[in-house]
């Protein structure tokens, strides 16, 4: 995969995505702090979390 | 899965039907949620953070351009309580009922800028699939927007795309206090 974005950085994540963590870094934060709180919810069970996190990523091409 | 069903999974059309209709007058966590509240209520936390989010969203994208979007997108996933919603910044801004009543023919409308239009297509294919965005959309949005720009933007249409169709599979019309958001006049 290759970045659409200039990126401040060529280093990439821990899943091997680039980093664009540089970029409005803000919003970095707070999607941060949603997925902690959807990941890390009791309201769904954890394996149809990811069940459809997977299923989402296949339909939409993203490799994570 | 774990031993216990999650709660979301008793939430079945009927307890939607009967809480429209009158016929379930307390509705409890099991029940299906009848507005924004007690949607809130069913995940506060991630209501929360998403809402956070939104906010955060509002203070980083161009405020004409992410109302654009929103509405668009809203009219495109057919979220129609939110047409009737409007983001102050954006009239502020200046942009105007008669610019959004053309939104829907924004590609030949002589209201919309170069830089809205390359906004509103990379919303356009960005809805029907992220997987649609071309390398050239993305270079579109690139010559009127800052590589920030741009990626505050995506991340803009992601957060109103999901929040429009949340409330449409839901049945649930969004809270605009809460959203930062206000009727149109």
């Amino acid at each position: 995969m290759s970045p659409r974005l200039p990126l401040l950085t060529n280093e990439v994540t821990a899943l091997g995505a680039p980093d664009a963590r540089g970029l409005a870094p803000e919003i970095g934060k707070a999607r941060s702090r949603l997925a902690k709180a959807v990941y890390g919810g009791q309201e769904v069970d954890p394996v149809v979390v990811e069940l459809v996190r997977m299923r989402n990523a296949r339909v939409q091409q993203c490799n994570l | 899965m774990g031993t216990e069903a999650p709660r979301h999974f008793h939430l079945v059309a009927r307890d939607r039907r009967r809480a429209r209709s009158g016929t379930l007058p307390n509705v409890t966590a099991t029940g299906w949620p009848t507005d924004w509240n007690e949607l809130a209520a069913l995940a506060p936390e991630s209501v929360d953070q998403f809402v956070a989010l939104h906010k955060v969203i509002d203070d980083s994208v161009d405020p004409v351009i992410i109302e654009l979007c929103r509405l668009r997108i809203a009219g495109l996933v057919g979220a129609s309580a939110h047409l009737s919603l409007r983001r102050p910044k954006a009239a502020a801004a200046g942009l105007t009922e008669a610019k959004i009543a053309e939104l829907a023919r924004w590609p030949e409308s002589p209201l919309f800028s170069a830089g809205e239009r390359a906004c509103l297509a990379l919303a356009e294919q960005f809805c029907m699939g992220a997987y649609t965005v071309t390398e050239a959309d993305v270079a579109t949005v690139l010559e009127h927007l800052s590589a920030d720009e741009c990626y505050a933007l995506v991340n803009g249409i992601w957060v109103m795309e999901a929040l429009a169709r949340m409330t449409v599979v839901m049945g649930v019309d969004p809270d605009p206090h809460a959203l930062g958001l206000v009727p149109a006049a």
